[in-house]
Formats: structure tokens, C-alpha cells, sequence
């Protein structure tokens, strides 16, 4: 008996002392310390490993020669400049006296030997500088060469995937880096894969000293969770946040809810080869389903007014203010009506649209934060006649239904930003990984040249809009809104500068803090 | 010593027998309110179609995320849509889900702790640390697995919830099955030549469903609650049809800056337990009155 | 004459080892019987890069020989079994890091979450159930048995977004952060009130069968107080067949309060799982169900042997208890 009676004293003890230390006091990581909460951390720190390397230039830890500026243009970073000296040549001077975080300096070498570092170990990078050869100059200069013309080089340059580290620091690695020895205005002082990152002011850093002394990163995964973290004042910028939160944290004390529409436009893809929904090999069944869609009402509904109307695929990209006027840019549900008459798909007296007695049913597989944009368009779809079937799906499912060809529908926001020219072959070359329904556009090939090879910006220009012309009239994927970003950021943080680039809103060089 | 003995023996049941009229809740009551209760619901859902106010798909048929006032008696969501019609409607897809699923499960829990209860010594240790193994598995993770795989899809939460679920139901019924085997009157029977298919209707039956009946009241509670997670870990059912976890997962953040969304869905779900759980407390309540052995 | 002993032990060991063994084969099976694979999740974040489609069937055939995904199934399985044996559980293809690292790293902060939980929950249930068979059928047992039933169908993500929701209101709670006791007591609590129904069920049940046994009015009869009569005679003996039960929920409590995980954000094993699943983290998950399995298990022995100790009769009756 005693024992039992021992046993329920030490579970009232323990339970008492849990509560007993009772709740932790509020902080934000003291006076000169940022705390942000992030959906998540990387898992490893080497600015080599695929998934590794956008956290590091997230968390301002990493640079790459090149960065780019809210409005979509390219920036030097940690070069001093870049400059196209010749159709295929660029040539990068570095910093003078500028050094990793180790205190080793960055010179051109090392800039090289971390490049190809990059390129033997990430497929990615690997991808992006595929024919690019680097040379090295002199210790300050080197150049990148490509056969062909290369105007996009310094947007490449600018991706996350080549930001520049010190190879010296990762050589003979057996296991994943605990350590991180790159350039950014933060260096790493500690880190616990997918939970906690912490870094200090790197007191070498290049550019103008930052005011924030330290910085803490805390992976909190569920969304409801982060919006409390916000509204509490617990972190001074938490991303991501659920779309139930965002009226409460607008009229919020103490946070700003940021948001620049993300550079990734939500397109609903479209399979004409579909067994089981034939109406989307006829582009009038295609165009009519994008005149259907009443962008404004999505974007305000699934995108609680963090973003706007996306008429054509290259209108989130903000350095292209013309694509906003391609493509859909009215709600014409008249038009999509008359369309999908001409194409035989007529309204039966049930409301339905069929042809031949088959009905007009469609699948549409959303995932991760695209559900909402999947529910609203389902609506509006169904005004039109044609039936929707919705499912919220795991991304291995969305592949693996891709893979074998059976799907209908599905939503993705591939990035606008970077080399153009080449993101529109991903989306609608042959051979391009964002052609999810493999159409054949004999075009497209010429058009691609003529953006990459042409002599002045202008004509560049031109050959893109007529690439987003092509991809509106054509509809391999329907345009529906940028991808809303929504950022908290306490009061007490000052100049945030909101970016279309996701990993560009967490960590600013320029942030200060008072209080 | 002895007469003392006997004495005590029988203060001891007079006090059993007092003790247990005082645990005699009324029984049949609260399994005709259980039911009727029950029945209200399922009617409240059939008859769905015809009182709900509004289509429960239908976007913006008000403002977005109004409070409960005028003809959106319990508000909106924010899709604009009308809540009082959305948690009407998603009772079928609950409801449907939920028992489809317990049949399942208490069929293939029964059976399996039968055979296990029949098996001789060797074959129901093994059978019972097996069953034991699954109880204490965790469902979540095992029903995730198998949605991950098939696709989210009500067929896919049924059989990931057949994969454990009828682990309990085994447990229970092969400890009644060895019980109700042990009994003088079984013992008696089956010396006295009685079949095993005889002893399990005679004996074993009738002790067999009180019990069962109880386990289905909370374990029904707890798998509602389980679908419900499903969806909150993204899951659960599609949409536009509404379900009443899967509301109550959309609508958790908000559950304190706008309550209406969670107090639909909850309340439904809540009222659709009680009235599991009278039926099953009342069945038993009655149970032990028949059998005269006490019973949780 | 030890030889009996031995058999038993060896039996026991022997019957442990199947049902491990079983286990592993039905987890690969589920595991490997997934849509897509590990290679595929990882390229998907690729997405924006600009990646051919040629270049990807590419890396993905490098990827899936480097980590022998290309082998037969019954060949990828005696390898994993024969490396699990030997205490290598594989690297993640996620992390890159050792599983048994990770896993190891988690196991504390889910340990003592379920233990702590575990500890709400006895006490709950022990006061419950001490309450509501003072006088069976009473009005208090019929309000405490419909509101813990009600309990259950609270689903833990509601109840702990709301918990987390007031007490960060009211005593600024840390959402985010280590685990830590500062922040162990709220999905503690939670998890404890999630637990406590059935415990207090069943207590309820074996105390009033107990109280009416014979030996505790005895004891009451040769004038022993109420309270020693509860303590001594109806609380211990009562407390045998909640044991089982009580052993079985700790152990879904070590490896799976999932949901309680992800909504307060703790470091432990059930959310790791879970990530691991939508990535199709092979290793992880595969070494995970094994290792919870073989928990399961070695908690149920556990429990054999302090129920003979707290009850030596092995009251059969005990188990009908459920």
C-alpha cells in the first residue's frame, strides 16, 4: 500500500514542478537579438546540398555573386560587379578584402573551386551553370564563358544554389556540415538540424555593419501555432502564416502582416492527354476554363487579399509589368460559355456541360498551400457547368499520378524570376520538367533562341511577351494569382523591405530594432 | 470459525447486493434516451438536404466569415459559405465513415478474439501479445501511412482504420471468451458433451455484447476524433463536401476570434457521443443486471 | 531444474522476436508499396530551378542505384534487416544524417512528454475514479462517466490550439522552443486529459468490484477506517487491470502523440514520423515502426510483471475488465 501511496506523491511532485516553473517569460531574444520562427530549418548546413541551400541565404548566413532586387532586377552582392564584356563572356570582380567567415579571404580562386564545388555535388547548381566555364583572371576577377550568348547569366549567378563558401572549410566531410563558412552578414553559431539556428553579426562582413546583434531561428511546423507565435509577440517575424489568421493579425497590436505577392504564379496545369477528362485536349475547353476564373474573387478569398490577379504566367514576375496585361485579364464567364459551345460541351438541362452523353468532369489535385485556390476555383467551375472533382493530395501522389500520365488537373507555382528565357522552356519545351502535360509546340524552340541570342534588351523583352502571349493562347496551365506571402513582423523591427522572393523576407541586413 | 465465516460471506453479499442496487442507474432509460437521441441525429442528417438553408458547397452565398446573425443563423466560413448548412450535411459524410468503419472493425475484432479465446494455451499467448502489440500501436500513424498511400479517400481512412482498430475488440472479446468459458456452467456443459459452437452461443453471447457495446460507445468517440485528426494532418475528407472533423480542423485557429465555426461541428459531434455513449452505459447497466457480474 | 526457466525465457524471447520480425516485414511492404519515391520528393522542391525532363529521369536513376533502390524488394529488405541487426538504421535520405542520431535525439523530449502526460492522466484518473464509485449510479458518477466520454471525441489538435491559444493569452506561454519544463506542462496537460477517460473507466469499474469484495468489508466490518479500507483493500487491488491498459496507452504515448507534437511544436519522434512519411523517408520510418514496435512490446512484458506483483491472485476476471 505504501507504495501506491509513494508512487501517487512523486506523480503530484512531478506534475506540481512541471507547473510549477510556470510560463517563460516572453522574449525576442533581448535587446540587439532578432527571433524568427520559420515553418523550417534546413536539415544540414552545407551551402552544396540541394535542400539545404535556400535556409542559408533565408537566414542571411549565405551570398551569391549576385542578388535580385525587389523589383526583379539583378544587383551585385558579394561581387563588386558583373558585367556582360562579351556575348558569352561576363566578367565578375570581386570585393577587395572581403573573407568568408573563417576569416579566409574571397578571392577569385576560391570563388571558382566553390562553384564547381557546387556543380559536382547539386544537381541544381550543376543544371544552372551547365555550360558556363569559370576562369580566373586575377585575384579579383574572373570570368564565366559560354559558347552561345548568355544574357541571363548574371540572374543565374544570382540563384541560391551558387552561393559562394569556402571549400577549404568542407573538404574531407564524412557527415553532414555542422558548420557553415560562407559570406553573408550573419554567421552560425549554433544549430540543431529541423529545430533551432542561431547566428551572430559576422564583424567582417562586406556591406554596412547590421544593427541586429544575434538572431535566433526556431522551426515551429504547425501554421496555428506560428499565427499564436505572431500575435503574441513571442518571434519578430514568423512566415507562412495560415490564411485563418490573417484578419486577426491585421488589426493585431505590435505586428505587421507583410506580404509582396510571391514571384511563383498558382497555375492550374492541364493535361490534353487525359483518358478521363478528353475535353482538355481542345484548347477552347482550355481557354474557356481560364475566362471562367474570377481571379479577383480567388485572390481575395484563397489569398485573404495578400494577392492579386494573375492574367498571364509571367505576371508575377515584377520586372515584366506588361504580362499583367496579357492573357485573362477580365472575368468572362460569357466568352468561356461561347467557347465551350463552339467545342460541343453544351449545357444540359441538369446544368451540365456534355457532349456525346459524356459530362464534362474534370480532377483537380491541389497540395501544400494551394487547397483554398482548389476549393474556390471548384465554385467557379461548377457556375460554368463543369463538374470538378477536388482532392488535397501529398506531393508524391500529384508525381506519381503525373508519372503515369493519369491527371487531369494540377496546381503548381513554379518561380517567374531569374532566366526567363529558360524558365519558359521548363514550362513549354519539349523536354521542359514544368511541361507537366508534354505538349508539342513547334515555336517554342525559336522563341527561346531569339530571347537568349538577341542584341539589345528590348527585343529580349519582346520575345518573352510573345513566349507569355503563346503560353495564354496555347493554355498548358492556367494562370491564377502570384502565391500570397504572408510575413508578420513585430513592430519593433524596422526597415523590412517586402520581396517577391520567399527566401528574401525573413533576414535583411538593414533591419533595426528599438525597445 | 466456520460459522463466522459464513456470516461474514453473507453480510458481505447483502452489502454486494446493496452496493450494486445502488449502482443500478436506471438503465433502460438511458438507453431509450441514447436512442432517441441518436435517431434525432441520424434523421437531422438524412433530412439534410431539404432543411438546410443553403447549398453547403455554395461560395459567398453571404459575407465572408460573418458571425451568426439573420439567415446565417451560425455564420459563414471563409469561403462565404453557410455553416449551419455545411455542419447539417456533414454529419452523412461522419456518420457514414464512422459506422461503416465500427461495423468493420467490431466484425473482424469479434472473430479474431473468438478463435484466439477457443485457441489453446500456446496459440492465445501468441494471439494475445499480438492483439496487444496493435492496441498500443499508434492508429494515427498507421491510418497516415495507408491514406499516403491509396489517396485521401473515405474507402482509404476505412481500411487504415480496419488495420487497428479491431485490435480492442479482439482484446475484450478473448478475455470474455476465456471468462465466460471458465464459468461453472460452461465448465458443466462442456463436460457434459456440448459442442464448442453450442457453448459459444449459450455462454459466450450473451456475456459477449453488453461489453462490446460499451467498447463501441468510446471507441466510436475516439475514432471520430482520429478521422478528424487525419484531416488536420491534411488527410481527411475532400472538398467541397463537408465533414464535421475536417471543419473542425479548418476551423481550429479561429476558434476563439470566430467560435461559430467550431461550435457547429463540435456540438454535432459532441451530441452524436453522448448518445453512443448513453445507449452503451444503458445497455450495460442492463447487462449486469442480467448476468450479475459486474462490469465497467 | 532451471531448465524450465530457460525455456520459458527462451520462448518468451522467441515469441518477441516474431512478432518483431513480422512487424518489419509488414512495414517494408507498406513502406515500399507507397506512390513515387524518396528521389522524387526531393527533386519536387527542384521545381524552380529549370530541369529538364531528361535530366531528371537522369539524376533520378543515379540516385535510386546510390541508394539501392533499384535492387529487388526481398534483396533491399534482408540488407536493411541484416544492417538494423547491427545497429546501423541507415542514413535519411532527407537529412543525410544517421537515423539512429535522429531518432535519438527526438526519444527524450517524447519520453518525457508521455511520461509527464502519462502522470496527468493517473492522477486524473485516479481522482475521477475514486469520485464516481463513492456511490455507484450516483448523480456524480453519471456526470463524471458522460463528460469523460465526451472527452474522447474532443480531437487533441482542437483541444491543444485552444490551450495553446489561452495560456499564451494568459501566461505567456512560449510556443516555440526546446523542450523544456517551462513548456512541458500545457501539451502535458493536454495530452493527460486526452488519456485520462479510459483510465478512470476502468478504475472506476475494478474499485467498485473491489469495495465489495469480501476482505474490504471485512475490514470495514472489524473497524477499519473508510479511508484505510480504500487505500489498502480496494485502491491497490483495483489498480491491476488498469495497468494493462495503463501500460498500453503509455506506449502510444511514447510513439505517437503526434498530433500533440506538431501542435506545440516539440522535438519528439511522432512528428518526425509523420515528416517522414510524406517525404517517403525510407529509413526513418522503417527504423521507427521497428523501434515502436519493439517498445510495444517490451512494455507489455512490463506490465505482466508488475501486475503479479501489485495483484499476485492474477484475478483472470481482471482482463474482462476493458
Amino acid at each position: 500500500m505504501r507504495r501506491v501511496v509513494v508512487l501517487v506523491g512523486v506523480v503530484l511532485l512531478v506534475l506540481l514542478g512541471a507547473c510549477g516553473t510556470g510560463p517563460a517569460a516572453p522574449d525576442s531574444g533581448g535587446e540587439g537579438g532578432l527571433a524568427l520562427a520559420v515553418s523550417k530549418i534546413n536539415a544540414a548546413l552545407d551551402p552544396a546540398e540541394s535542400l539545404t541551400t535556400s535556409y542559408l541565404r533565408s537566414f542571411g548566413a549565405g551570398e551569391s555573386l549576385a542578388k535580385i532586387r525587389p523589383d526583379g532586377t539583378v544587383a551585385p552582392e558579394l561581387a563588386e560587379s558583373l558585367t556582360a564584356t562579351a556575348p558569352g563572356t561576363w566578367t565578375v570582380v570581386l570585393r577587395e578584402g572581403a573573407t568568408f567567415h573563417s576569416g579566409a579571404p574571397v578571392d577569385a580562386e576560391a570563388v571558382r573551386a566553390s562553384l564547381e564545388r557546387s556543380r559536382v555535388l547539386n544537381e541544381l547548381a550543376a543544371d544552372l551553370v551547365e555550360e558556363v566555364t569559370f576562369d580566373v583572371v586575377d585575384p579579383r576577377t574572373l570570368t564565366a564563358t559560354t559558347a552561345g550568348p548568355s544574357p541571363y547569366l548574371d540572374a543565374t549567378l544570382a540563384h541560391y544554389e551558387l552561393q559562394i563558401h569556402n571549400v577549404a572549410s568542407y573538404a574531407g566531410l564524412t557527415a553532414p556540415a555542422t558548420t557553415a563558412d560562407l559570406t553573408g552578414p550573419f554567421r552560425v553559431t549554433a544549430f540543431a538540424p529541423e529545430q533551432e539556428l542561431t547566428l551572430e553579426r559576422n564583424p567582417t562582413w562586406w556591406g554596412q555593419a547590421p544593427a541586429v546583434d544575434t538572431i535566433t531561428v526556431q522551426q515551429v511546423t504547425d501554421p496555428e501555432a506560428r499565427a499564436q507565435i505572431a500575435l503574441a509577440g513571442q518571434a519578430d517575424v514568423v512566415d507562412l502564416l495560415p490564411p485563418s489568421a490573417v484578419a486577426e493579425l491585421r488589426t493585431a497590436e505590435g505586428t505587421r502582416l507583410q506580404g509582396a505577392p510571391a514571384a511563383n504564379t498558382v497555375a492550374v496545369y492541364l493535361n490534353p492527354s487525359s483518358p478521363a477528362a478528353p475535353a482538355l485536349a481542345d484548347q477552347r475547353v482550355r481557354q474557356a476554363l481560364a475566362w471562367a476564373v474570377d481571379r479577383a474573387a480567388v485572390a481575395e478569398i484563397a489569398g485573404e487579399g495578400l494577392t492579386g490577379a494573375a492574367p498571364s504566367w509571367l505576371a508575377s514576375n515584377p520586372a515584366y509589368p506588361q504580362a499583367d496585361e496579357q492573357g485573362f485579364t477580365r472575368h468572362d464567364p460569357a466568352l468561356a460559355a461561347r467557347l465551350l459551345d463552339e467545342a460541343g460541351w453544351v449545357l444540359g438541362p441538369d446544368g451540365r456541360r456534355a457532349k456525346d452523353g459524356a459530362p464534362l468532369v474534370l480532377r483537380l489535385q491541389t497540395w501544400g498551400t494551394e487547397g483554398p485556390t482548389g476549393e474556390v476555383l471548384q465554385a467557379q467551375w461548377d457556375s460554368l457547368g463543369v463538374t470538378v472533382e477536388l482532392s488535397y493530395v501529398d506531393n508524391a501522389l500529384v508525381q506519381q499520378a503525373r508519372e503515369r500520365g493519369d491527371w487531369d488537373a494540377q496546381t503548381a507555382a513554379f518561380t517567374t524570376l531569374g532566366n526567363v528565357a529558360n524558365l519558359f522552356a521548363v514550362q513549354m519545351g519539349a523536354d521542359g520538367s514544368g511541361n507537366y502535360g508534354r505538349y508539342d509546340l513547334p515555336q517554342v524552340p525559336a522563341l527561346i533562341e531569339r530571347a537568349s541570342a538577341a542584341a539589345t534588351a528590348e527585343e529580349r523583352t519582346a520575345a518573352v511577351l510573345e513566349l507569355n502571349a503563346l503560353h495564354t493562347e496555347v493554355v498548358p496551365a492556367i494562370p491564377v494569382h502570384p502565391r500570397p506571402q504572408a510575413t508578420a513582423v513585430s513592430a519593433r523591427v524596422g526597415g523590412f523591405v517586402a520581396h517577391p522572393l520567399q527566401y528574401e523576407n525573413l533576414v535583411q541586413p538593414g533591419y533595426t530594432l528599438d525597445g | 470459525m466456520r460459522l463466522l465465516d459464513s456470516a461474514r460471506a453473507g453480510a458481505g453479499t447483502r452489502l454486494r447486493e446493496r452496493l450494486r442496487d445502488r449502482a443500478r442507474p436506471p438503465g433502460r432509460a438511458l438507453v431509450v434516451a441514447g436512442s432517441v437521441l441518436l435517431a434525432l441525429v441520424v434523421l437531422v442528417v438524412l433530412v439534410a438536404p431539404w432543411i438546410a438553408p443553403f447549398d453547403p458547397a455554395a461560395q459567398r452565398v453571404g459575407p465572408r466569415l460573418a458571425p451568426p446573425e439573420g439567415e446565417h443563423w451560425s455564420g459563414t466560413d471563409r469561403f462565404g459559405r453557410d455553416t449551419a448548412s455545411r455542419v447539417l450535411h456533414g454529419g452523412r459524410q461522419t456518420l457514414l465513415v464512422t459506422a461503416a468503419t465500427m461495423a468493420a472493425v467490431v466484425a473482424v475484432g469479434v472473430v479474431v478474439g473468438t478463435v484466439i479465446g477457443l485457441a489453446g494455451p500456446r496459440g492465445d499467448d501468441l494471439g494475445r501479445r499480438v492483439v496487444d502489440t496493435v492496441v498500443a500501436f499508434p492508429a494515427v500513424i498507421v491510418i497516415l501511412a495507408f491514406v499516403g498511400l491509396r489517396g485521401p479517400s473515405l474507402p482509404a481512412v476505412l481500411g487504415g482504420a480496419l488495420l487497428v482498430w479491431w485490435a480492442p475488440f479482439a482484446r475484450l472479446t478473448r478475455a470474455l471468451v476465456r471468462a465466460a468459458l471458465a464459468e461453472p456452467s460452461a465448465v458443466t456443459a462442456r463436460a457434459l458433451g456440448a459442442s464448442r459452437l453450442h457453448l459459444l452461443r449459450t455462454e459466450v453471447r450473451p456475456r459477449l455484447v453488453g461489453p462490446v457495446g460499451v467498447l463501441v460507445a468510446v471507441e466510436t468517440g475516439q475514432l471520430i476524433a482520429t478521422v478528424a485528426g487525419l484531416s488536420f494532418l491534411g488527410m481527411g475528407a475532400q472538398p467541397p463536401d463537408p465533414e464535421w472533423g475536417a471543419m473542425l480542423a479548418d476551423a481550429r485557429g479561429a476558434a476563439l476570434s470566430s467560435p461559430h465555426l467550431v461550435l457547429g461541428p463540435g456540438l454535432a459531434v459532441l451530441v452524436t457521443v453522448l448518445a453512443l455513449t448513453c445507449v452503451g452505459e444503458g445497455l450495460r447497466d442492463l447487462l449486469d443486471r442480467s448476468t450479475q457480474v459486474v462490469r465497467p | 531444474m532451471l531448465r524450465p526457466a530457460a525455456v520459458v525465457g527462451a520462448r518468451a524471447l522467441a515469441g518477441t522476436l516474431a512478432v518483431l520480425l513480422v512487424a518489419s516485414v509488414l512495414v517494408f511492404g507498406l513502406v515500399r508499396s507507397a506512390p513515387g519515391d524518396p528521389v522524387d520528393v526531393q527533386l519536387g522542391e527542384a521545381g524552380g530551378v529549370g530541369l529538364s525532363r531528361s535530366d531528371i529521369d537522369r539524376i533520378r536513376t543515379e540516385r535510386r542505384v546510390e541508394l539501392g533502390l533499384d535492387r529487388p524488394l526481398p534483396e533491399q529488405y534482408v540488407r536493411w534487416l541484416g544492417r538494423m541487426v547491427t545497429g546501423d538504421w541507415g542514413t535519411s535520405y532527407v537529412s543525410g544524417r544517421s537515423v539512429r542520431a535522429e531518432v535519438l535525439d527526438r526519444v527524450p523530449a517524447s519520453l518525457v512528454l508521455a511520461v509527464s502526460g502519462f502522470a496527468v492522466a493517473v492522477v486524473l484518473a485516479v481522482g475521477l475514479a475514486l469520485l464516481a464509485s463513492r456511490r455507484p449510479g450516483g448523480p456524480t458518477d453519471q456526470v463524471v462517466r458522460l463528460a469523460t466520454l465526451a472527452t474522447v471525441a474532443v480531437p487533441s489538435f482542437l483541444l491543444g490550439t485552444l490551450a495553446l491559444q489561452v495560456a499564451t493569452a494568459a501566461t505567456g506561454y512560449r510556443i516555440a522552443g526546446p523542450a523544456t519544463a517551462g513548456r512541458i506542462w500545457l501539451p502535458a496537460l493536454v495530452l493527460g486529459v486526452a488519456v485520462t477517460p479510459t483510465l478512470s473507466r476502468v478504475l472506476r469499474a475494478s474499485l467498485i468490484a473491489e469495495r465489495g469484495r469480501l476482505y474490504a468489508v471485512a475490514a470495514q466490518a472489524r473497524g477499519a477506517s473508510a479511508g484505510r479500507t480504500l487505500l489498502r483493500h480496494v485502491l491497490r487491488p483495483a489498480l491491476a487491470p488498469a495497468l494493462t491498459l495503463g501500460g498500453l496507452a503509455f506506449a502510444s504515448l511514447v510513439t505517437g502523440s503526434v498530433i500533440t507534437e506538431a501542435v506545440f511544436s516539440w522535438p519528439g519522434v511522432g512528428r518526425y514520423a509523420v515528416d517522414a512519411i510524406s517525404a517517403q523517408d525510407y529509413p526513418v520510418v522503417q527504423a521507427y515502426v521497428v523501434l515502436a514496435t519493439a517498445l510495444v512490446v517490451l512494455v507489455n512484458r512490463g506490465v505482466d510483471l508488475v501486475q503479479r506483483l501489485v495483484d499476485p491472485r492474477g484475478d483472470a476476471r481482471a482482463e474482462a475488465v476493458a
